[in-house]
């Protein structure tokens, strides 16, 4: 058995017992006696002085007992707590302190007695539970007893139950039966929804009933109303309703037959941001059709560039445009943003969209492929002819010039345009640019040409080239004939800026001037057309700009044509799943591994998905916006079917996963960064109904990761607004989440008592079976000394007085 | 004043000591022994002290008051006065801060020896003692003894963690709103003061009466966390360190070093992304520690942190014969998983009835001739099946469309759940088949890869774990379910580590750091001179110290008389 300690309250007091010697000094008439009973005098009242206290450990075992005793039990159940606690108490040799939960005062012979009132913020089973804790002093073993039902107004408890275990605090639980109750809403929960969307609420009803319904409202307006359900115990009612616009929504649930409802606030997320790559003017035709669940930014081809921020878009639909109309190195960003990314495309149009001729890599991207047929195609031209009839020219060259052009005219068609110039000093059209339907009356003024002059070519090609860039065509040509007898000027810039402008530049040179050769040659180069060498009539050429391409045609079909839907996944809801008949479409194939979503009677694809990496690539077979629409104008559900392609294949993943935990009147925020880095942090405010916001420091926890908090009036919503580039993510948090009021308590948020017993090393005990004897090894106690040590000094006194007075053998000197 | 003792008992006491002082002073006194010269002074000595007589009349009153002063105050003193409280008077709280900030120099034991010398000046019931632990736990109930106090508090060291004073007072304050005013006298630093005072009502009254001197230039690691790879390597993560300066300045990055296991990492992977953080990129996530630490200064506690790497090995999975190609391709695409035999695999997938890996998780292939639910998940958790049921969307089957499968199938779809040995995931192999109306949804990869994660187990993913804060648990965001082993563990609410060092998790084990940038930057606080202190009014309990001094010196004096004979 260890000895018991003594320890002083006033240990300084000690240091007069150095003037304890005094009482030895002249020691006068005093016996050694008399001044050894005075020292002890002085002694025991130096002693008192530093207030001396016995410490010893004691086994009498403490046990603290939280009694719940609140309006929610049931008659029944209350009896039994109060029989279970006389239970308790009737063990002898115990220390009991009782925490009482709500109702009037049970009477207990107990050391100490807390009284919880059921109205008071700190009467929750958690709060009590943390009394119990706290009524454990340091060192001390103890039992707890909890009688309880469990039912709780919050789930404040992680900190006290840690406490228990690491204190060795065994907490023995005492289930009571919970009484039934009429039902009530506990709790509402919104899953997170962008602005026109519909929202879908989970109201957990608790309690016993039939037949009952639930209404949601915004401030006075029904948005919607729940089927009939019953209720035994716990239960989940969902209740889709229209988000609204972009913001936060109060709502307020109200279960029929209650006046009063439970609000909380919807975070409706801002529109998915989709770019529009079309003709001007779609952008704005779209924003209608989808609504505003869209925020649609409009561009054409010829805006998107190497600069455009493709990632910022959740989704990108290209509108009736080839992909050879973006560039090489705009298809390689969009794919990487689709693989990469995430980011959704949504590739519509008709003919040309789907025409793949050098189209990768984008190509490579659509569920789609052209249907493999092949037609011959003869392009349109337009040819301007410069002919040199410079004296140099006079004789058998003119002659030859003119044989040239003469055979090159007459490959021409009528959807072709031919001019030609000829140049003796001064320019002159021979044949002004014109459609090339009279062949012979073409022939004919070329072979009028005279030679004369000087050879100024330099001003011909310029006037040809100014000539071609008014004409219409798919393929434009100059074709410039001459002996190369011409004056120095800048012919290598001016015949690229030519070719730059995709119109192709060949000669012919006529005879066989070395320089000239070579001069001719170079400014074919230059002009990246072809160069020809005609020494004599017997080497003339035929030159045929007229080459017929055998190219894939994506068959685009115009007519009426009834559609089918092949997969409903897209279309649950109440979005309608088939469309009218559509007036066109391209004819492609879908890839094996791609989801044809609608088709044509005739099993043609119209509307194709699949997954490519991180993204996902819709392909629609008409223009949304054109002619194979045009007759979905009158459909009213028209926006409403394209909104779903649009959100189906938009990455749809929030780019912050923003969380929001309320603890009493603050409030935590944790925002995780789901998607690319950023340098700066994000912001994040806590806004008021007025949406006036004070910002939340954020403290970065791990890559991506923020964590801040803010001081939050527990009867005030939380509305928090993130902010991280251009993303904005909204969340919130209906007012007192974390804790139920007094008369409502959530089954949810119960108490799992037997599981803390097992956590604590307890007993979870039947209520009614005999409860066992509380356990615990005591704890330290003190029983002050000094008042002991007082009463020691007034009887040393009374010695001394006794020994000074007593009579005793007279001796003699 | 009140006593120990009942006041009648003293009463009685006191007249006894009067009663048997005054038989004392009628008590013949003890004889000297007086040389006399001659029969005529013998003669007198014979008439003044009769020989044959034990009292004698009473006298000397004034010795008498003195006797009987002293040993009443003695008495009084045995009865263990105590002053009473007056109506005006206040209950007073003592906190003694034992966290962090206290850690700097002798701060603990000063405040210890503060609190110690203050607790015993007012009266034991009206005062409760509160030791700023992870538990705030009780050190002095009102009514107990003060000579616990030393008892109580021996052994007791402050913990590296945030100061919890101001979360106290705030729960402190709504218990306690309607218990008259109170003195709340706090023994810690100075920034907890300055929170605290924020939650106070009227009625308390702050008296910070030991204030925790500064460090000046305090500089710490303030956040070590963990999130998975930006590059999207299934089993890699990428690691956060910060370090804030209390005075501002920036950290020398050669001042950090960085270790995993033990062994030093290359500073050349720490890269610089601005306010004093630091990442370093693919780390193998193999539930190792990894541990920043900066040169020691006066302030210890923030200048080592150390972080519980998640654990997110391949997972190694074996493909019987006969199972969907569909299946095939989502396996092989998916980089967390890596082919094995299926004796060593951690989940096979099969058809019902093969023997290939039965003792392994599985996905199995069946039919409704088998089963009547489509998909059927099997374990043996409650609580997992309980948070499967509930992210039935994370694994796709939210997006699925259950009537068009319904038509596909030709029968009714259903998602079961029951309880099992082992983790299975029985699903109907005609789903699978080409063209059906789920093998072509966006749900059907989704749903085999996180499936062979969940029947894999859990890969728990917890950011960072800082002392005194809840424990933060994405396992959900980037998986299927929450940690299990938290789930069990905080009944509901929130799990928090108490102090730094190993936290135990279930099985598994978690280091807790401080990282607490408040706490770095306060500790260089130079904390504002002391105000007024409110004390118990009366200040030092004076009734029994007086009555002993008092009783001291009344026996000094009579001593001295005594000795020169003016005492009898």
């Amino acid at each position: 058995m260890p000895l018991p300690d003594i320890a002083f309250v006033t240990p300084h007091c000690l240091w007069l017992a150095l003037l304890l010697p005094l009482v030895w000094w002249r020691p006068g008439r005093t016996t050694v006696a008399h001044r050894a009973l005075r020292t002890a005098i002085f002694a025991c009242i130096v002693a008192a002085l530093a207030q001396p206290a016995l410490i010893r450990r004691t086994t009498t075992a403490r046990q603290v007992i939280l009694l719940d005793q609140r309006d929610t039990l049931s008659p029944a159940a209350r009896s039994r707590a109060r029989s279970v606690l006389r239970q308790l108490l009737a063990a002898p040799g115990q220390r009991a302190t009782l925490i009482q939960l709500g109702g009037t005062p049970v009477p207990a012979r107990v050391e100490r007695r807390i009284t919880l009132a059921p109205g008071a913020a700190s009467a929750s089973l958690s709060a009590a539970m943390a009394r119990a804790l706290a009524a454990v002093p340091l060192g001390d073993g103890a039992s707890v007893r909890i009688i309880s039902d469990g039912l709780s107004r919050d789930r404040h408890w992680g900190r006290v139950i840690d406490g228990f275990v690491r204190r060795g605090i065994a907490v023995d639980t005492v289930a009571l039966d919970m009484a039934p109750r009429a039902p009530f809403i506990s709790d509402i929960a919104i899953a997170p929804v962008r602005t026109g969307e519909t929202a879908r609420a989970t109201v957990t009803v608790d309690g016993n009933g039939r037949g009952r319904r639930i209404a949601l409202y915004t401030g006075d307006r029904l948005l919607a109303r729940s089927a009939p359900f019953d209720v035994a115990g716990s239960i989940h009612v969902p209740i889709p309703f229209p988000a609204g616009t972009a913001g936060f929504l109060p709502v307020r649930a109200v279960l029929d037959g209650h006046a009063d409802g439970l609000a909380s606030v919807v975070a409706v997320q801002p529109p998915l941001p989709v770019l529009y790559v079309g003709a001007d003017g779609g952008a704005g035709r779209l924003r209608q059709l989808l609504g505003a669940g869209f925020a649609v930014d409009g561009r054409t081809p010829a805006t998107i560039s190497r600069t455009t921020d493709l990632a910022r878009y959740r989704a990108v639909m290209l509108d009736d445009v080839p992909p050879a109309r973006l560039g090489a190195d705009v298809q390689r960003r969009l794919a990487d943003a689709v693989t990469t990314g995430g980011t959704g495309l949504i590739h519509t149009g008709g003919d040309p969209a789907f025409d793949h001729a050098g189209a990768a890599p984008l190509a490579t991207l659509l569920p789609v492929v052209p249907r493999p047929e092949e037609k011959v195609q003869r392009p349109s031209v337009a040819l301007a002819i410069v002919i040199d009839s410079s004296g140099s020219m006079q004789g058998n060259p003119l002659e030859i010039a003119k044989q040239i052009a003469r055979v090159t005219v007459r490959k021409l068609g009528p959807a072709d345009s031919i001019g030609v110039v000829e140049f003796y000093g001064a320019k002159q059209w021979a044949v002004p640019m014109q459609p090339a339907r009279s062949i012979p009356d073409v022939e004919r003024a070329i072979g009028r040409m005279q030679a004369n002059g000087q050879s100024v070519l330099y001003p011909a090609i310029e006037e040809a080239y100014y000539a071609l860039r008014g004409v219409d065509a798919r393929f434009k040509h100059i074709l410039i004939i001459s002996d190369a007898g011409v004056e120095e000027q800048r012919y290598q810039q001016l015949l690229r800026h030519i070719a730059d402008d995709r119109i192709n530049v060949s000669t012919a040179l006529v005879g066989t001037d070395v320089e000239g050769e070579d001069r001719m040659a170079s400014w074919a180069r230059w002009g990246q057309g072809r160069f020809y060498s005609v020494p004599d009539e017997t080497s003339l050429v035929e030159m045929d700009f007229k080459t017929p391409e055998i190219k894939p045609s994506p068959g685009f079909r115009s007519g009426d044509f009834a559609l089918v839907t092949r997969d409903g996944g897209w279309w649950r809801d109440r979005v309608p799943a088939t469309p009218p008949p559509i007036g066109g479409y391209a004819r492609t194939t879908a890839r094996p591994a791609a989801q044809t979503l609608v088709a044509t009677a005739t099993g043609d694809p119209l509307l194709a998905s699949w997954a490519v990496g991180n993204g996902r690539v819709t392909a629609l077979m008409t223009q949304p916006l054109g002619a194979g629409t045009a007759r979905w104008a009158a459909w009213p559900r028209y926006g409403e079917w394209l909104g779903r392609i649009v959100a189906r294949t938009a990455n749809q993943q929030p780019a912050v996963d923003l969380k929001l935990a309320r603890d009493g009147d603050r409030i935590t925020v944790v925002a995780q960064r789901l998607g690319r880095e950023r340098p700066a942090p994000p912001a994040v405010r806590l806004l008021d109904p007025a949406m006036r916001g004070a910002e939340v420091p954020l403290e970065e926890k791990a890559p991506g990761l923020f964590v801040g908090v803010a001081p939050l009036a527990s009867a005030r919503p939380a509305l928090v607004e993130l902010r991280d580039g251009d993303e904005v993510v909204r969340a919130a948090d209906r007012p007192g989440s974390d804790v139920a009021p007094p008369d409502a308590l959530p089954l949810e948020d119960a108490l799992p008592m037997a599981r803390l017993s097992a956590m604590t090393g307890g007993r979870a005990i039947d209520a009614t079976a005999t409860p066992p004897a509380p356990r615990g090894n005591g704890g330290d106690a003190a029983t002050p000394l000094w008042s002991w040590m007082s009463l020691l000094a007034l009887l040393l006194y009374l010695g001394e007085l006794l020994y000074r007075r007593w009579p005793a053998r007279r001796s003699h000197a | 004043m009140t006593f120990a003792l009942p006041v009648p008992v003293l009463l009685a006491g006191a007249v006894l000591i009067a009663g048997l002082l005054f038989a004392l002073q009628r008590l013949r006194v003890r004889e000297r022994v007086v040389a006399l010269a001659g029969a005529m002074l013998w003669r007198q000595a014979a008439r003044v002290t009769p020989p044959r007589i034990l009292t004698e009349r009473f006298r000397r009153w004034l010795a008498y008051l003195l006797a009987l002063a002293i040993a009443l105050l003695l008495w009084i003193g045995a009865g263990r006065p105590e002053r009473v409280p007056g109506p005006t008077d206040r209950h007073h709280v003592f906190y003694l801060d034992a966290a962090a900030p206290m850690m700097a120099g002798n701060a603990y034991a000063e405040a210890r020896r503060a609190l110690i010398a203050d607790v015993a000046t007012v009266p034991a019931a009206q005062r409760t003692v509160y030791l700023g632990d992870p538990d705030d736990a009780t050190v002095l109930e009102p009514g107990e003894p003060v000579a616990l106090l030393a008892r109580r508090l021996r052994g007791v060291q402050p913990a590296p963690r945030p100061s919890g004073f101001a979360r106290w007072t705030a729960g402190f304050a709504s218990a306690h709103a309607h218990d008259g005013k109170v003195v709340l006298h706090y023994y810690g630093s100075a920034a907890a003061t300055a929170q605290a005072r924020r939650h106070l009502p009227s009625a308390i009254t702050l008296s910070p009466d030991y204030v925790a001197p500064a460090t000046p230039g305090n500089r710490g690691i303030v956040a070590l966390g963990a999130s998975p790879a930006a590059s999207g390597a299934w089993d890699r993560a990428d690691i956060l360190v910060a370090v804030a300066a209390a005075d501002g300045s920036t950290v020398d990055p050669a001042a950090l070093s960085l270790s995993r296991g033990g062994i030093a990492i290359d500073p050349g992977r720490l890269r610089a992304i601005g306010n004093g953080r630091f990442v370093v990129r693919d780390v193998a996530a193999d539930g190792g520690t990894i541990t920043a630490a900066l040169p020691g200064d006066a302030f210890p506690a923030d200048d080592r942190a150390t972080l519980t790497l998640p654990m997110r090995r391949p997972i190694r999975i074996a493909i019987a014969p006969g199972v969907p190609p569909a299946m095939r391709a989502v396996i092989d695409a998916d980089p967390a998983l890596v082919p094995a035999t299926p004796d060593a695999a951690d989940v096979v997938i099969r058809r019902a009835g093969d023997r290939f890996g039965n003792d392994r998780p599985a996905m199995i292939l069946t039919g409704p001739a088998a089963q009547a639910d489509t998909f059927l998940f099997a374990t043996a958790d409650a609580d997992e099946r309980a948070a499967l049921s509930d992210g039935l969307d994370r694994l796709g089957l939210a997006d699925l469309d259950a009537a068009r499968l319904a038509d596909d199938l030709r029968r009714p779809v259903a998602v079961g759940f029951a309880a099992a040995p082992r983790r299975t995931i029985s699903v109907w192999a005609t789903i699978f088949a080409p063209g059906s109306g789920f093998a072509t949804t966006r749900a059907m990869p989704l749903f085999v890869a996180q499936g062979v994660r969940w029947l894999a187990g859990p890969a728990p993913w917890v950011p960072y774990a800082g002392a005194g804060r809840p424990l933060l648990d994405q396992s959900e965001l980037y998986g299927l379910v929450p940690d299990p082993a938290i789930a069990r563990q905080r009944l509901g609410g929130d799990l928090v580590p108490a102090g730094t060092g190993a936290y135990r998790l279930g099985a598994r084990q978690l280091s807790v750091a401080l990282l607490d940038r408040e706490t770095t930057m306060a500790a260089a606080a130079v904390p504002p001179p002391l105000a007024a202190r409110h004390g118990a009014g009366g200040g030092i309990d004076p009734w029994f110290a007086v009555v002993m001094a008092a009783a001291a010196l009344l026996l000094a004096v009579e001593w001295i008389l005594y000795r020169r004979g003016v005492m009898p």
